[in-house]
């Protein structure tokens, strides 16, 4: 009976050693207190965030004034309202913080977004898409000027965007003279729509930008300028017409990279406002107490060397008129259609 | 104020210690009320051939696994794991017992301090483990014969069923890819690790009631416990910036590895197995374990990755072929 007992208890002692042993190795996770998780956040900013340079915003100011007012019994909503303000001060609109209670995004761009109006969608819904309109994938679309212009709404890189549906989209209106193609309120999404598109314009295989990623601590870090070109097209017809792409405060994120790479193109003209920027590739993480955020990480050059993260300027600014659009009319999208029209009959 | 001071045992000190209890416990197991162990049994050749085999062995297990990745989070994601297993084992008169085995274990995970923001994350463990491992001692009624290799072992008396432990040591080669995925942190959703080592083990298998396991009959029982240990590795991970979609605007998979980095980690990663056999027939048994591993790619920075899982597992072991050699041919 004792070496029985003997045996079950050694093989007791064993999985019991056995279930934790990790813990050895493993240094115990972040302390989830309010002061642990603005350290944390104000760090990995202070490290990882890409865009210093052109945000400017003294770090180490924010922290020395908003570090007083953490302290661990503070609640969630007074410790993310403090988190959220020093976010809020980089006016970046890849920058968030997702807590169980709130969540914090730039107010700057929102203002952009919705403050400045260059886009109205009853009038372009009534005017120009109209109620015979077509939609394939991510797009809406529908002839204007008397059947000359194809007029194209893409509301979100997120919608679908795929070279064949472009090819449906172009062989329906075959003998159309150019095309809009409209993006204003387009506040992003995926990145590879924007490519998917561009294999549809005629390539040269034209430098379209470069691009860095920050690579250490340091807000200078950054790796060796990549250089970035057009796709080749995918298709033995690409959109040669004219392509008057139509931008506003709206555009955000793909949105604007898109419209910076459109500028390279020879049969493309950028038309309206400047977009709200966000060029920087974003990644997101967790703090200590849970929370998820994110931030830019990367930052975009033009070829002029230039970074746009504040926003892409259009080649021709042209601003919605409010007389317009009483008259159910869109004078950014006339400009455009008037643009093609009349390149098409010099 | 006096400043208060606390004693804790190193780490790997910790570790050896807990070995030293691991491979204590076959002496407790086949403790027997005698004291006297000054005379070992008189080895008599009773067995003339064997079989060699070659086996297939499938198994599944359920458990509890965890991650640490300090490229994205400084706090622990753990939940539900499974693990499927798919192997080939190369056993019975053999010198050196070898297997190569495919392990897969996927795990579905939330953040213990925030699980309604970050439920949903996974991780897809994968491990391609080449191992040999051969017997070298044998306690027999607490008798430990540091002379006993393998010669001595093929010649244990059968005349009798008692409880034996012997003991092998082995290596692996081994590869450790694992892929965890968490949507919330978008353009660094999925972060990769490799490990890429060898792994020293000691094992003991502890027979109940029978002989050894070279010459075993059906339903015979075993208890057995692995203990590995990877002692360097290769580890790759996440460059400093950790973003997996940075894509230049090219499709994702070209650009996927551009930031990754490789280092050479000591102590990379370690596991246990103990569990109880029975043998169902020639090269063939059911196993149920409890199996431990743990990984660490080490530093305590944004490259910082820990994996860890606790599974219970039942093994099949299927033979596909057998063949009988003489004794003689094993020293071969």
């Amino acid at each position: 009976m004792l070496d029985r007992n003997i045996k079950i208890i050694t093989i007791s002692i064993l999985t019991l050693l056995s279930t934790s042993c990790e813990k050895l190795f493993m240094p115990a996770d972040s302390d989830p207190s309010p002061t642990s998780t603005f350290d944390y956040l104000w760090r990995q900013v202070d490290e990882r965030y890409s865009l210093f340079d052109v945000k400017n915003v003294n770090w180490q100011a924010m922290y020395d004034s908003l570090r007083p007012q953490v302290y661990d019994e503070m609640d969630n909503d007074s410790l993310f309202t403090v988190l959220h303000k020093m976010l809020n001060s980089l006016n970046d609109g890849h920058v968030d913080l997702w807590g169980n209670n709130d969540v914090s995004s730039s107010e700057a761009i929102f203002l952009q977004r919705y403050g400045t109006k260059n886009f109205d969608i009853n009038t372009v819904a009534i005017t120009y898409l109209r109620a015979d309109h077509h939609t394939t994938a991510g797009f809406a679309y529908n002839s204007i000027a008397e059947g000359q212009v194809l007029y194209i709404r893409y509301s979100s890189f997120s919608n679908s965007a795929s070279p064949e549906a472009i090819k449906i989209i172009l062989k329906r209106f075959p003998n159309v003279k150019g095309i809009v193609l409209d993006i204003r309120q387009n506040g992003g999404g995926e990145i590879q729509n924007e490519w998917n598109i561009m294999q549809m314009l005629p390539s040269e295989g034209q430098l379209l930008y470069y691009t860095q990623i920050k690579n250490g601590p340091a807000h200078s870090a950054f790796s060796e300028p990549q250089a970035v070109y057009a796709p080749e097209s995918s298709d033995i017809h690409p959109i040669d017409k004219p392509l008057v792409l139509l931008t506003d405060r709206g555009c955000y994120s793909a949105a604007s990279n898109f419209a910076l790479c459109l500028k390279t193109y020879n049969n493309v003209t950028v038309m309206g406002d400047t977009t709200a920027g966000g060029l920087a590739v974003p990644a997101g993480g967790a703090l200590p107490n849970g929370w998820n955020y994110r931030f830019g990480v990367t930052r975009t050059l033009a070829i002029d060397g230039i970074n746009y993260e504040n926003g892409v300027p259009p080649d021709q600014v042209v601003l919605l008129d409010p007389a317009a659009v009483a008259l159910h009319h869109d004078n950014i999208i006339d400009s455009a259609t008037n643009l093609i029209l009349s390149n098409a009959n010099i | 104020m006096i400043a208060q001071r606390t004693f804790r045992l190193p780490q790997y000190y910790t570790f050896i210690l807990l070995l030293i209890i691991f491979f204590s416990a076959p002496s407790l197991l086949i403790a027997q009320e005698t004291s006297d162990t000054s005379q070992l049994e008189t080895i008599t050749l009773k067995h003339s051939s064997g079989y060699r085999t070659t086996s297939l062995r499938i198994g599944t297990a359920l458990g509890y696994g965890l991650y640490r990745d300090m490229g994205t989070a400084p706090v622990s994601f753990n939940g539900l794991v499974i693990q499927p297993a798919l192997g080939l084992e190369f056993g019975g008169f053999r010198r050196w017992t070898t297997s190569i085995d495919l392990l897969t274990s996927i795990g579905f995970y939330e953040d213990a301090v925030a699980p309604a923001l970050n439920f949903g994350s996974f991780d897809v463990f994968n491990t391609i483990r080449f191992k040999m491992r051969t017997y070298f001692a044998a306690l027999f009624k607490k008798k430990y014969d540091s002379e006993l290799q393998l010669k001595t072992i093929k010649n244990l008396p059968n005349d009798e069923k008692k409880t034996y432990a012997y003991i092998s040591a082995g290596f692996t080669i081994s590869n450790f890819f694992d892929v965890t995925i968490n949507p919330a942190y978008e353009n660094a959703a999925t972060g990769i690790s490799e490990f890429l080592g060898p792994e020293l083990l000691l094992r003991t298998d502890i027979l109940l009631g029978s002989f050894f396991d070279l010459d075993w009959q059906k339903f015979d029982k075993q208890l057995h416990a692995e203990v590995g240990l990877m002692p360097v590795a290769a580890v790759m991970r996440p460059g400093y910036a950790y973003i997996d979609n940075y894509t230049a605007s090219q499709p994702v998979l070209s650009a996927l590895f551009d930031e990754y980095q490789w280092r050479i980690k000591s102590f990379a990663g370690a596991y246990s197995d103990i569990g109880f056999d029975i043998r169902t027939g020639i090269g063939s048994r059911i196993s149920l374990s409890y199996y431990w591993s743990y990984h660490t790619s080490g530093n305590n920075d944004v490259w910082r990755f820990d994996h860890a899982k606790h599974l219970f597992l039942i093994d099949f072991t299927i033979i596909l072929k057998e063949k009988r050699v003489c004794l003689t041919e094993i020293s071969k």
